[in-house]
């Protein structure tokens, strides 16, 4: 969406007009002026290119419509109608199954004709999480300030439709600015050149070339056998690297225009190229998801299971299946809930002895090597999504310890 | 059975391997990583013998469970029956 010149044309032309509007209204005039947006965008992609799904705004119209008047009824009556919550939930969830993970598997059985007739609208992910969140927080009395207008601008946020942050509704809110100010504006536009380099300059202009011919994971598997052993590490760190550019610029932009609007949304990424341990590189990484993930899966299994290593086994097959239906997603989770499990062990040992924890320069240093190198891993596995399976994402694992596997 | 300041900060101190000197009532202690998912979930069973009742799956959150604080507020809401 970024990439189009439209996406700046609307910018620019809504922004004089949102800052021109009485605040009464101001919200539900950006709510609108993202729905007609995104509706033109999705339906422009699907009529040009096949692309996506040109019904999922008229459908998120109807989801937007249903949570915001169904999920303040359980605080009303939580006796009563205590059963909204879970509904709603299970509703929205059988959606976003039926279009991520039912589509995937008709590809295989009835070829893609069928497939394309199901194809997964823009944004699904992130718009399910979002109500989920919604109707929780709504549901737990956390969320006590309604207003549609609010809602619908929070929901079809044209910035942040396509790529997140997964925001939260209460952030949201208590971050609105009330009047235009320099500073805000200033932040915004430093975030999106810090954005647009990012993308442009540091992923596409440094980080891409160094790939030189294996800029594909099927031109890496091509050669497998013959590519030396640094070569595939080479591989996995740019592959890594450039993955990180690429979404925290994306991130970066949708922060910087919302900002532009006087919106303060959440951060997506901290620096996780610096992280010591698994688990402060998912304090860094993907952070909104990985928030989403703690408060409505991580701790809930906990407290249900008792067992934190079922909890990390869940969270991350969730986590790996949110990306996308697919096998190198769903080994991608279970190596981070590995990785997570390990790190959760060490904790223990730790604690057992009463050992403090260091943030000497000596152990840090190598402590951030250490996770740099197996979350790199990590980008092998997935590398060669969506046209490779989960054997082709084992051979690429296997040559970074010198094995060459057969061709299945 | 009530659960009271006291009693909970010298659970985190001898069980939990927290160091109360350098926390306050408001510290996050979960998603600070001062404890960690086996310290959480021997807090929730030491919250559930000592206050007798059972903290259900979804009261595992963190507006109840990351501060001194809102333990006790938790803790104080459950019993009053408000929750």
């Amino acid at each position: 969406m970024i990439q189009t010149g439209t996406f700046w044309i609307v910018v620019a032309g809504s922004l004089l007009l949102f800052w021109l509007t009485p605040r009464a209204i101001r919200y539900g005039l950006l709510a609108v002026v993202s729905w007609l947006y995104v509706f033109w965008f999705t339906v422009h992609l699907y009529v040009d290119s096949g692309v996506g799904n040109a019904f999922v705004i008229p459908m998120l119209t109807v989801w937007v419509a249903l949570f915001y008047w169904l999920a303040p009824k359980v605080v009303a009556n939580p006796k009563k109608v205590k059963w909204i919550t879970p509904v709603l939930i299970l509703c929205v969830l059988f959606v976003l199954i039926c279009f991520k993970y039912v589509a995937p598997v008709l590809q295989v059985l009835a070829g893609d004709s069928l497939a394309l007739r199901i194809a997964l609208p823009m944004g699904i992910s992130y718009y399910t999480f979002k109500l989920i969140h919604y109707a929780v927080e709504v549901g737990r009395g956390n969320i006590k300030q309604r207003s549609l207008q609010q809602f619908a601008c929070y929901m079809f946020l044209f910035p942040v439709f396509t790529a997140g942050p997964i925001e939260r509704y209460d952030h949201f809110q208590n971050n609105l600015e009330s009047h235009w100010s320099a500073q805000m504006t200033a932040e915004g536009v430093m975030r999106i050149m810090s954005g647009l380099i990012k993308q442009f300059v540091i992923a596409k202009m440094i980080l891409r070339p160094q790939l030189q011919s294996y800029t594909t994971a099927d031109a890496v598997l091509a050669r497998l056998d013959e590519l030396p052993t640094y070569a595939m590490w080479g591989y996995c760190i740019l592959t890594y690297l450039i993955a990180y550019m690429d979404f925290s610029a994306y991130s970066d932009i949708a922060i910087g225009v919302s900002r532009l609007f006087g919106i303060r949304i959440m951060e997506n990424f901290n620096w996780p190229i610096l992280a010591s341990n698994i688990g402060e590189f998912w304090k860094r990484w993907h952070m909104t998801l990985a928030g989403w993930c703690q408060a409505y899966v991580y701790l809930p299994m906990i407290g249900l299971t008792r067992n934190p290593y079922v909890a990390v086994y869940s969270t991350f097959l969730v986590m790996g299946l949110w990306h996308a239906g697919s096998t190198v997603w769903v080994m991608w989770g279970l190596y981070h809930a590995t990785l997570v499990t390990m790190y959760l062990q060490w904790l223990k040992f730790r604690r057992k002895r009463k050992w403090r924890s260091t943030d000497r320069f000596w152990v840090r240093v190598p402590a951030i090597g250490l996770t740099f190198v197996v979350v790199s891993i990590g980008a092998a596995l997935t590398s060669n999504y969506p046209d490779g399976n989960g054997y082709d994402a084992l051979r690429m694992l296997a040559k970074l310890a010198t094995i060459n596997l057969p061709e299945w | 059975m009530a659960l009271t300041h006291d009693e909970l900060v010298q659970f985190l101190d001898t069980e939990l391997g927290v160091d109360t000197a350098d926390i306050s009532r408001e510290t996050e202690l979960f998603s600070s990583g001062i404890i960690d998912s086996f310290a959480l979930v021997t807090l929730i069973t030491f919250i559930e013998k000592q206050c007798s009742f059972r903290v259900s799956p979804v009261e595992v959150n963190l507006d109840n469970m990351d501060s001194i604080d809102r333990i006790l507020t938790y803790v104080d809401r459950k019993q009053n029956g408000s929750n």
